[in-house]
């Protein structure tokens, strides 16, 4: 069958599969013994565990493989604005038909399978994304353009967050990693991260004492430009707009935040908790630190791992499933998984710069934008330098919503190279 | 083709991130060893197994002391939502108001663990407990053992267990942890090092809920606890029992020694309890009253009550005169009644001829008695009389007055035997002399001694000159050996040719003399009449003697308080114990005197249902019933259903 693609298409690429299928190997195994215990339900095959179920979704994930590898790309190109509204459809369905899980309205329950359309609204963002940016004379310079772009963006996003899913909607922000590759300036993302900077800033430190080192720096700077009136204009702009914004991130922070956020803020920022977020989300990642820190060099091997079998950490199998990776397989387990993840997302933006059309280049940079902020929150949050958000590890939570969704986005892309190579050939 | 940025700041934003992921997880796995010992903290869970205590036996290996198995009832909060308080009210045998404020309290400070809900409940509640456990998941069972003590006697001698406190446990060392049980008193405490074993440990790995997941290295670091030893005592199991009850209704004591091994036969403080009340659930309940009782239960007898010895003293006297030769054994002296002192006349109980010094025993001849005590400490050979008496102390104190004989018991009083500086304290030095002291003579006076110095002396004269530190314990077994207690032989300074001449004279006392009430048939029995004046009330009973007259095989010191003359309880007591101990039962002809002993009390009875007694025994019967009811109870249930 391999040598019937191959006539039609080019090859497919190998480095991107194998990290791949590693990192779902590495979901199940990781699945089975976050939930595995010695008082074994039914057999070992049964469905009723969570890890064969995650077999499945692997399975179902892998028969869809075939399914897009052997599809024309035209075909996913003219469904992406469909699969879009279809999505948005979904998303905003949700709203009234959901189900509640923690707080999230953002399931549907289809009996046999408990549909997360946020999960899929990721990737036909993407889609719709790609697709708009490969529309002819799209230079991506006029406000129309980026006017639209951000709609198509902000539109799941603010479903998302409707829903109360704060986590979901934060992946979409990563689209701004695209479009900033698509043209957008640098100068933006610095400004952004700018912004965070001195949010956290004015949340840890008096506002007096922010302002006082506000006008000290500036002042330098406006200093030494003393002579370039623009520039000493766009910097006393800037300096008054910190000084604004510092002083009114508490009010934000205080009335716009839920209280479960902001407990979850001032954790990673070590401040004083109240007692009911002190036994609960605190315990919860204190319990999750020991668990990986317990790990060592070289874990405590397979199977071992105390502190995630024996349920002192929370939801092992999903959200916090790298402390189990971490507790059994140590530090070089976790250096393993991490470079697993480096070397596919670079597979992957190497991939969309061989892209001839935007849409591949598009669609593929926003899987890798994707894929790289659920790792980097996920891990950051188990190991307490990003306050905990419920999103997953792309291919290793348990979840078929998750999985499906991830395991489409990576088979695209797939798809997407091997018809480059075939057009390259 | 491309436009816009090459590759932008994702692929940069990729690697630092990465970076900065790798350098934290590397301080947090490399560099916090910390984190594994609180992993470990987390999970593993010290159980400490308790050993058992070491049996206590009797010189013919009777089991005096052993363990019984109670359980504590222990529950843990997180584990449960509901807990049917009106059903497990019913079980225990408690109320729901106790079980719901205590259930309060847990839920403050320790619902994560499991608390006591009820501490040592006794088997047959628990084996009703036991068929409703599954219905509370939360409560977990905590087995002890406490004591039990099937012959009901011994409470003084054996002492009870109590719950140990900080201080305890500093002087333990270490070994006690709050909420162990220790030897309090008596031979638990005396001989708690080497009755309490060692404690074992099992390590557990448990879950975030403290459910139990298996052991941890399957059990490698586990140490099994080790049994207390066990204490083989000289006590005679039998006559501790008959003992205590010739005693029932009197306050007073009584101790047995064997003189030739210095072991304590018998060791009875009366009123005295079943020291079954002291062990188990409701020790606290029944050690309030027991400690609120006037005649002071508590109190041990034998070593910490000290009375005036009275004539029991002139044994020692005697013994002195012979030894220091003031007088020989046949120096005779006619007793007008009394002997005068100055103004003061002492009585004595008529006027009789008294030809030797075994006839003044025989009589108990209080004027005799002074002479000599006068003529020893007034002796011309010395300065002042200040040297004469302090003479006569250090023969005293040799025989055992003033001192501690070295039981193996806490708590031995000395007594009181005045010293020349006392003397020289009230009324000046040189300003006294025989006369001023001499109630001294009879065993009056400041002349305070304890039931066991009374009996020791006792023995010594028995053994003609030596007697061995008396001990309780006679070995204690370790690891199926037997280890003699230690025990120092103590000889006094009378020669030994002195002790025939008294020791007739003890006889005489018994076969024709004050003690004629304790003679027994077939037996020569040699003892000493007593009756301590007391200025609280009435006079105390007292006897001391031994049997039989060559190699004797129990000494005895019998005191009953407020009875009146040594002869009306005392030697009857003392005789009824030797006669048991000797001939294993009581003669036909004495049978009224037992049953005389028994039933005439001095003291009123005490009403005995303030106390609680646990239930120990669960028997065969009662055990098949409890299944029965049960299988009825279940039946009814399933009916009860089916119609439903």
């Amino acid at each position: 069958m391999k040598a019937d693609y191959k006539k039609n298409s080019g090859s497919i690429d190998t480095i991107l599969l194998l990290c791949y299928i590693a990192l779902v190997v590495i979901g199940v195994l990781s699945i089975f013994s976050a939930t595995y215990n010695n008082e074994f339900q039914g057999t070992f095959f049964s469905l009723s565990h969570s890890y064969m179920k995650q077999v499945l979704w692997a399975g179902i994930s892998f028969l869809m493989f075939f399914a897009l590898i052997g599809m024309d790309r035209r075909i996913i190109q003219f469904f992406s604005y469909p699969a879009y509204i279809l999505i948005m459809l979904l998303l905003f369905s949700v709203l009234f038909i959901g189900e509640r899980t923690k707080g999230d309205q953002n399931w549907i329950n289809l009996g046999f399978f408990k549909l997360q359309p946020s999960e899929f609204a990721k990737f036909a963002t993407a889609m719709a994304l790609a697709a708009f940016f490969d529309t002819n004379n799209m230079h991506f310079k006029t406000t129309k353009d980026y006017l639209t772009a951000f709609a198509i963006i902000a539109i799941p996003l603010g479903l998302v967050l409707l829903q109360g899913d704060a986590g979901s909607a934060i992946v979409f922000l990563s689209f701004i990693f695209v479009l900033n590759r698509e043209g957008l300036p640098d100068g933006l993302i610095y400004f952004g991260l700018y912004v965070v900077f001195i949010g956290i800033l004015s949340l840890v430190l008096d506002k007096f004492i922010i302002i006082a080192i506000t006008i000290f720096v500036f002042g330098i700077f406006i200093y030494i430009n003393l002579r370039n009136k623009a520039m000493v204009k766009f910097l006393a702009i800037i300096m008054f707009g910190t000084m604004i914004f510092s002083s009114s991130v508490s009010i934000i922070f205080n009335n716009v935040l839920l209280k479960h956020q902001r407990d979850r803020i001032n954790i990673v920022l070590g401040k004083e908790l109240t007692k009911e977020a002190e036994r609960g989300i605190a315990f919860n990642l204190n319990q999750s630190k020991i668990a990986i820190g317990s790990g060592g060099i070289i874990g405590k091997g397979y199977l071992n791992g105390t502190q995630t079998r024996f349920n002192y950490v929370p939801e092992t199998s999903t959200d916090f499933i790298f402390t189990a990776i971490g507790e059994e397989w140590g530090f070089l387990g976790s250096l393993v998984l991490i470079g697993l993840y480096v070397s596919l997302l670079t597979r992957l933006i190497f991939m969309a710069e061989q892209q001839r059309t935007a849409y591949g280049r598009v669609y593929i940079y926003s899987v890798a934008a994707i894929i790289f902020t659920h790792v980097a929150i996920n891990i950051g949050m188990t190991i307490g330098i990003v306050p905990v958000i419920g999103i997953p590890l792309p291919f290793i939570s348990y979840g078929g919503s998750s999985l499906l969704s991830f395991s489409f986005m990576i088979a695209t892309c797939l798809k997407l190279d091997n018809e480059q190579r075939g057009i390259m050939r | 083709m491309n436009k816009g940025n090459d590759s932008g700041i994702l692929l940069k934003a990729i690697y630092l991130i990465a970076v900065i992921l790798i350098v934290r997880l590397f301080f947090l796995q490399v560099l916090s060893p910390q984190y594994k010992l609180r992993a470990k903290d987390n999970v593993l869970k010290k159980i400490t197994i308790y050993p058992s205590r070491g049996l206590i036996l009797d010189r013919h290996q009777n089991v005096m002391v052993y363990n019984e198995a109670v359980y504590d009832v222990l529950i843990q909060l997180n584990l449960t939502k509901n807990i049917d308080t009106a059903l497990l009210a019913s079980l225990l045998n408690s109320n729901i108001d106790f079980i719901r404020t205590k259930l309060a309290e847990i839920k403050v400070t320790t619902p994560n663990k499991p608390t006591p809900l009820f501490k040592l409940v006794d088997q047959i509640t628990f084996s009703k407990f036991q068929e409703h456990l599954f219905q509370f998941p939360s409560i977990s069972i905590q087995t002890r053992t406490v004591r039990h003590y099937p012959y009901n006697a011994g409470a003084a001698v054996f002492g009870y267990l109590s719950e140990v406190n900080p201080k305890d446990i500093e002087n333990s060392g270490g070994y006690y942890e709050m909420g162990d049980y220790f030897g309090k008193t008596g031979l638990e405490s005396y001989y708690d090092k080497y009755l309490r074993g060692e404690k074992g440990v099992t390590y557990a790995l448990v879950d975030v809920k403290n459910t139990y997941k298996g052991k941890y290295k399957d059990g490698k670091e586990d140490k099994q606890p080790l049994a207390g030893y066990d204490i083989i005592t000289g006590l005679d199991a039998e006559l501790q029992a008959y003992g205590e009850k010739l005693m029932t209704g009197k306050v007073g004591s009584i101790v047995a020694i064997e003189p030739s091994t210095g072991q304590i036969l018998a060791y009875v403080s009366s009123p005295t309890f079943d020291p079954n009340l002291l062990s188990g659930r409701y020790r606290q309940n029944n050690f309030n009253y027991l400690f609120r009782d006037d005649d002071k239960p508590l109190l041990n007898r034998p070593i910490s009550a000290m009375y005036p010895p009275g004539s029991t003293f002139k044994v020692g006297a005697a013994l002195v005169m012979l030894q220091q030769n003031t007088h020989p054994w046949n120096w005779s002296w006619f007793c007008p009644g009394g002997y005068r002192v100055g103004s003061h006349f002492l009585r004595c109980h008529g006027t009789h001829a008294i030809p030797d010094v075994q006839t003044a025993l025989q009589h108990s001849c209080n004027s005799y008695f002074c002479k000599i005590y006068n003529d020893f400490v007034m002796d011309s050979t010395y300065a002042t009389p200040e040297i004469g008496y302090q003479k006569w102390w250090d023969y005293m104190f040799d025989l055992g007055y003033g001192k501690l004989i070295g039981i193996d018991l806490f708590g031995e009083k000395k007594g009181n035997l005045p010293t020349t500086n006392y003397y020289n304290k009230i009324f000046g030095k040189g300003k006294w002399r025989a006369a001023t002291t001499i109630s001294n003579a009879i065993g009056q006076g400041e002349i305070l001694s304890t039931p066991l110095q009374i009996c020791n002396e006792m023995a010594m004269v028995a053994n003609h000159g030596y007697y061995w530190e008396p001990r309780v314990a006679a070995y204690i077994i370790k690891d199926g050996k037997k280890y003699k207690v230690k025990q120092k032989k103590i000889i006094v300074g009378i020669a030994p040719e002195h002790f025939p001449l008294v020791i007739d004279g003890l006889e005489k006392v018994v076969e024709q003399g004050t003690g004629r009430i304790a003679r027994i048939e077939g037996l020569t029995v040699c003892g000493k009449t007593g009756t301590a004046e007391n200025p609280h009330g009435k006079d105390h009973s007292i006897f001391s003697g031994f049997a039989p007259k060559v190699n004797a095989k129990i000494a005895i010191a019998v005191f009953v308080e407020n009875a009146g003359f040594g002869a009306t309880y005392a030697a009857p007591i003392a005789s009824l114990m030797m006669e048991k101990y000797i001939n294993d039962s009581i003669s036909k002809k004495r049978l009224f005197l037992e049953e005389r002993m028994i039933k005439t009390h001095t003291i009123k009875p005490k009403i005995d249902t303030n106390y609680i007694k646990s239930k120990t025994y669960i028997d065969s019967l009662q055990r098949i019933k409890h299944k029965n009811d049960s299988i009825q109870k279940l039946k009814a249930k399933k009916d009860s259903t089916k119609t439903n």
